[in-house]
């Protein structure tokens, strides 16, 4: 259950007064760089993987150089005293070798950061509860009536990935999921069009290539505390709403879902950053605050760290959406080009496609 | 009756003295006997008698009886004679027109008996005699002239008819407004007419040849009324008060308005020293204070969420409103509870003559309010509703999607006043506003205001009166969750009964106020249930807390003489916290968390968990440098035992109030302030300049991100913060004229301090940092023209500085979110506020006697359409660089209509 009452006044807004949004030049003062850690250990195989990156300035997403955090040590060591370090395998992106350590239930993790100007940083610990498993993972249709530029009224679908769980009543519990989905599309390199000297279009087909796969990530935070529904069943919770397209639906589609059991801190982590990432603007909303990290500078506390590491119990569901499993047909994708050149696509089918 | 003042309006003007001389003159006194004769009679017989008209209210006098005996009375003594023993006393208007008013009008500040008005058209035709004392012999011709002006703009009326109808004479003016007429000796009534102008007819006794002059006025002219008021025209010098305003809903209507919606909030968020934080927020600022530091009494009883709709309206229904009095700086000690402010609204009261109604019919809403007498004319009426039709307008709407979503108010007012006796009154009314909106099927959330009060006004003798007043009020919000599985009802509020008494005592110099308040509250603080069997929602119910506060007072305003003149007054409070149920213990030197309760302590239902009392002063003093200019200071200490917990800039639907308790401290508030004034041109133009420096002690702040939605720990999440503000207010106000309005500047500062020594207990290290409505330049211009008398004109511009805002100086990327860091918080500014508001109002009857008075309103709001920003906030879309976008509520002008009848 979640408040929409934070979008409910720029509805109202929008509606009755025809409210606006646009762009706004702030300026803004320099501002040093903050350490951004981001890390999570599971109950599933590994390896696991800690980034480390910087925050950027406005305006310098794209220019800047990579804001990521090089050739520091990074380590997981575990209640027991056990620790491994974790190799920087790309610039930032640090990972444990995947036989080095498995997550357990009931250990106790914590992760060191040392700089290579010196600078050590610690977290806090975290102990790893087990998931309960997914009960049920399952799509439903839903249409969502909207007004198109002509002012007809159009309906359009999405499919909303929902999940059934049972909450374990002997304890505070908070979830967070994920989502990976994976969909195949079929497209029409033999149909491109190119141009001539002149400009005017002129057949141009491709060879390659017509079959891709697309894997996309749904990590918004997407968390939930049981404090409402302690020791009973979570029905129908929406993971995600994907629009029902024919790129996305015209051949199955992969959908896997992994329910994590989360700290308190972690839940109040992403709680407030999906605030910060779902902002709307209206004053109804809470004000601005910064998701609590978990990790400090040991030698200067007053120093701002960004990011979270947890340890988290997992459990996965996965199934296939076909593509009349809802009793209507999204349509043929088209796309007269080659499939290589949407955002993510792979002509490498997938293991378990 | 040096207190009393007419407000003369136009038309009376044109009773000159020369008029009232040339009279036929009354018997100059009068003898007779009455034994228990009607009061009513009497006066009748003296307006006979002496040729006089006297007014009065027809109820004042049913059932009252007179026994004197006369000898030779002279007009003066004759009436005081007669209405000695009655709570009413006369003003000689003129020579042939008397007002009998009410005593208590005469002297108090308060009015709260209806003003007397007289109608032009009821005052006594005189008998003008021109061409000398002695009659002409009567076949003589004689010759009448004149000028006749368009009594407004003092020019020549032109082509206008002077006739004598009986005589079937008449003629027109000349180019000059002259005419020359033959008429023989006598008595004579000659009309004066012309077009677009209000026919006058004047009674002559022709006794030579001579002048007759007229000025004729405007047909709309809708001023012809004799207002008595009940304050002083030069309170603004003379009064001792200072920081008050005082609007009544005739101005207030005047203004332009948001969808034609009038709006008592809106109005006064106009007046110097009184912000919020945007449009359509709940509440406003005032002088630097919280939202939540304003007490708002509607007839008496405080209103916890003074806004429809959270934001849109305000729940005060036009129709019922008489006036209402601001007061932001030293607030008299007979009010208390709240920080910053108190607006006291008052409701009218019906009608004791006749029934008759008035309403109107806007875009958003639609209301109706009848009136009229009870129990013959010793009683009153009033019922009055308002309710929108906004869900019509979400079906029109061009978005498909809203069409699903409601939102809808409706308020309704039921008054009855009874006078029980001639020195008695007793007034019953009920109140009740109701919201419901909701952004889909599934969560529809609602608000209610229910409240009911009884009160009773006697006078035992023009020296002593009391008031008093028992109330119960219930403010309830609900949010109700319907999704399958799901389905469970959220609810909050908070629930009062109370008490107050008032004895005004008279007592020389002196104007003296003594009484207590005691207020019985039930705080809600949150619960949601399950709404049936098969819901996965969990019960969970935060306690209900318990407190009462009390408050005795002494109020006491000397006017030592015509120079120095103050109020000192003392109101003492006390409030304690009752128990039920836990209450946890934190350990001593740490900050409140999860991991520092040490025990829980229980208390039984009536147990006493937490007292605090305290003594609040106030003091102001007012020294006149001449009649037309003065000095004033003030001081005043207020304490605040409940807050508004609430994370969000404005008051939002979850948000809930909050007693004082073993961990949350009263908020205490100092004001001093130093005001100049002076008036101007016979008391038609107001100017003033205050300043005033304040000092908040423990306003509640949260914790960064703080949750807190059903928070069973929540003092863990607020932190105390000690406010400091001061500021200087400059105003203008024009009351007479065909231009009325007034313009303020304000140039205010109001900021917090965290005041914990712990880094977790503290926002921007303990440094002080503005508050959210810390708008430093606040300029507001509110005119009213008056074009003709059918059509007036109204403009309101605003500016203001933007609000402080916690901006995002940086920000990073989450497992591919992008996300906004934030620093320090409210270190800059959103873009300044300004805006335009027009509005034309016109009559559409004018004739006399008319049944039905109709007006149409038509407003712009926000004329050139600027994009005021609301907020500004961040957003990444994915494959562009992450923005920064303003968030305007009213992005553009908003034009309305709406029509207004009376009957």
């Amino acid at each position: 259950m979640r408040f929409k009452y934070k979008n409910l006044f720029l509805v109202l807004a929008l509606s009755w007064l025809s409210s606006c949004i646009k762009p706004y030049d702030l300026e803004v003062e320099e501002q040093e760089k903050l350490l951004v850690v981001n890390g999570m250990i599971t109950d599933e195989p590994g390896p696991y993987t800690v980034n480390l990156t910087t925050t950027f300035k406005y305006g310098s997403y794209f220019s800047d150089i990579s804001p990521s955090v090089q050739q520091a040590t990074v380590t997981i060591t575990d209640e027991t005293g056990f620790s491994v370090k974790l190799a920087e395998k790309y610039p930032g992106v640090y990972q444990t070798d995947s036989s080095a350590i498995r997550g357990r239930v009931g250990g106790r993790y914590t992760l060191r950061v040392n700089l290579r100007d010196g600078k050590q940083y610690v977290s806090e610990t975290e102990e790893l509860r087990s998931a309960p498993p997914i009960g049920r993972l399952y799509a439903r249709l839903k249409p969502v009536v909207m007004v198109n530029e002509r002012n007809d009224q159009v309906t359009v679908n999405y499919v909303s990935i929902l999940v059934d769980t049972k909450d374990p009543g002997n304890e505070r519990n908070f979830y967070r999921w994920t989502m990976n989905n994976t969909y195949e599309v079929t497209t029409q390199p033999g149909n491109f069009m190119g141009v001539d000297r002149n400009g005017r279009p002129v057949p141009a087909p491709k060879d390659c290539c017509h079959q891709c796969w697309i894997s996309e990530k749904n990590t918004v935070g997407n968390v939930l505390s049981d404090l409402q529904f302690n020791g009973n069943a979570l029905i129908a919770r929406e993971i995600t709403n994907i629009p029902f397209k024919p790129q996305y639906f015209q051949n199955k589609h992969f959908v896997e879902v992994r329910q994590l059991a989360i700290s308190e801190g972690a839940y109040n982590f992403w709680k407030t950053l999906d605030d910060q990432i779902a902002g709307t603007g209206s004053v109804q909303e809470p004000a601005p605050a910064n998701a609590v990290s978990n990790i400090k500078n040991e030698a200067n506390e007053q120093e701002q760290v960004l990011g979270y590491f947890s340890a988290a119990g997992a459990s996965k569901k996965s199934f296939f959406i076909q593509p009349f499993d809802f009793g209507v047909y999204a349509g043929s994708f088209v796309f007269p080009d080659d499939c290589r050149l949407i955002n993510g696509a792979t002509t490498k089918r997938p293991s378990f496609w | 009756m040096k207190k009393l003042y007419l407000l003369l309006l136009a038309s009376v003007l044109s009773f000159s003295p020369e008029q009232l001389q040339a009279q036929t003159a009354p018997p100059k006194t009068f003898s007779v006997a009455y034994q228990n004769a009607p009061l009513k009679q009497a006066l009748t017989e003296l307006e006979q008698k002496f040729g006089v008209k006297i007014f009065y209210r027809e109820e004042w006098l049913t059932g009252k009886t007179v026994t004197l005996n006369l000898k030779n009375a002279t007009l003066p003594e004759a009436l005081q004679a007669t209405l000695a023993g009655s709570e009413y006393v006369f003003m000689q208007y003129d020579a042939a027109n008397v007002v009998v008013m009410p005593a208590l009008l005469e002297k108090t500040s308060e009015g709260n008996i209806a003003a007397v008005r007289i109608r032009k058209d009821d005052i006594a035709p005189k008998v003008e005699i021109i061409g000398g004392p002695r009659i002409a012999p009567r076949n003589q011709k004689l010759t009448l002239k004149g000028v006749v002006k368009d009594g407004k703009h003092n020019e020549p009326a032109i082509g206008a008819t002077v006739q004598v109808e009986k005589l079937g004479i008449g003629t027109v003016t000349d180019i000059n407004g002259n005419y020359e007429l033959k008429l023989v000796p006598g008595k004579h009534e000659v009309s004066i007419s012309a077009v677009g102008l209000e026919t006058q007819k004047r009674t002559i006794q022709l006794n030579g040849s001579g002048t007759l002059n007229a000025e004729l006025l405007d047909i709309a002219f809708n001023l012809s009324e004799v207002q008595i008021e009940a304050e002083r025209k030069n309170n603004n010098v003379a009064g001792v008060q200072m920081g008050v305003n005082r609007l009544s809903i005739k101005e207030i209507k005047k203004m332009p308005a948001l969808l034609g919606e009038v709006d008592v909030v809106k109005t006064l968020q106009l007046l110097p020293g009184v912000t919020s934080v945007g449009e359509a927020a709940v509440g406003y600022n005032v002088r630097g204070g919280n939202a939540d530091q304003n007490l708002i009494l509607l007839d008496q009883v405080p209103v916890f969420n003074p806004m429809h709709l959270f934001g849109f309206f305000s729940v005060f229904n036009p129709d019922v409103v008489q006036d209402l009095t601001f007061y932001r700086g030293a607030i008299p000690a007979q009010f208390g509870g709240r920080l910053s402010s108190i607006l006291d609204v008052k409701q009218k009261e019906g009608s004791y003559e006749k029934v008759q109604g008035s309403g109107g019919i806007g875009i958003v809403s639609g209301r109706l309010a009848v009136e009229g007498p009870v129990l013959h004319k010793k009683g009153s009426f009033l019922l009055a509703g308002r309710s929108s039709y906004s869900d019509w307008i979400f079906k029109k709407l061009p978005k498909a999607s809203l069409r699903d979503d409601q939102a809808s108010f409706y308020d309704g007012t039921i008054k009855f006043s009874a006078l029980l006796s001639e020195q008695t009154k007793v007034m019953a009314s009920g109140y009740r506003s109701h919201d419901s909106f909701g952004f889909s099927a599934d969560t529809i959330y609602s608000s209610s205001t229910t409240n009911g009060s009884v009160s009773i006004n006697h006078i035992f003798s023009d020296k002593f009166i009391l008031n008093a007043t028992a109330f119960t009020g219930d403010y309830a919000m609900n949010i109700d969750f319907n999704a399958p599985g799901n389905e469970a009802q959220y609810a909050s509020g908070i629930k009062q009964q109370g008490f107050k008494t008032d004895l005004l005592v008279r007592q020389g110099r002196q104007k003296i106020n003594v009484g207590g308040a005691a207020t019985y509250y039930n705080f809600e603080q949150g619960s949601l249930v399950p709404l049936s069997e098969a819901s996965n929602i969990n019960a969970d119910v935060l306690p209900l807390e318990r407190a009462l506060e009390s408050a005795l007072y002494l109020n006491d305003e000397i006017e030592l003489n015509s120079v120095f003149s103050f109020t000192v007054g003392l109101r003492y409070s006390f409030y304690q916290n009752y128990g039920n149920g836990a209450v946890l213990n934190y350990q001593s030197g740490k900050p409140k968390n999860e991991l520092t309760v040490v025990d829980t302590a229980y208390y039984g239902k009536n147990e006493v968990v937490q007292r605090y009392r305290g003594a609040e002063p106030r003091f102001a003093l007012k020294y006149a440098l001449n009649e037309k200019s003065s000095v004033k200071a003030g001081y005043s200490r207020t304490r605040q035992y409940m807050h508004v917990i609430s994370n969000t800039l404005t008051i939002s639907p979850v948000d809930i109030w909050k007693t004082s308790n073993s961990h949350i401290k009263p908020q205490i508030g100092d004001q001093v302030s130093l005001g100049y004034f002076r008036n101007l041109k016979q008391n038609t133009i107001e100017t003033s300049a205050e300043i005033y420096y304040k000092q908040i002690k423990d306003q509640l702040d949260f914790k960064e991100g703080a949750d807190l939605f059903l928070n069973h720990q929540l003092e863990t999440a607020l932190i105390a913060a000690n406010g400091e503000a001061y500021g200087l207010e400059l105003m203008v106000n024009k009351k007479g004229g065909l231009l009325t309005g007034w313009a303020s500047y304000a140039y205010s500062r109001s900021w917090l301090k965290t005041n914990s020594s712990f880094a977790e207990e503290q926002i921007n290290e303990g440094r002080k940092y503005p508050t959210s409505y810390d708008k430093p330049h606040n300029l507001n211009l509110v005119l009213n023209y008056q074009l003709t008398r059918r059509l007036s004109a109204s403009a309101n511009f605003t500016y203001s500085t933007g609000r402080p805002f916690t901006a995002s100086t940086a920000f990073y990327v989450i497992e591919g979110n992008v996300v906004p860091y934030y620093a320090d918080r409210n270190q800059y500014r959103i873009p300044d506020y300004h805006r335009l508001d027009l509005s034309l109002t016109f009559l559409t009857n004018l004739r006399k006697n008319k049944k039905w008075e109709g007006n149409w309103n038509l407003a712009v709001y926000n004329v050139y359409a600027r994009n005021n920003a609301y907020s500004v906030f961040y957003r990444h879309k994915y494959g562009s660089q992450p923005r920064v976008f303003q968030l305007a509520v009213i992005g553009t002008a908003i034009p309305s209509i709406s029509y207004n009848f009376k009957f």
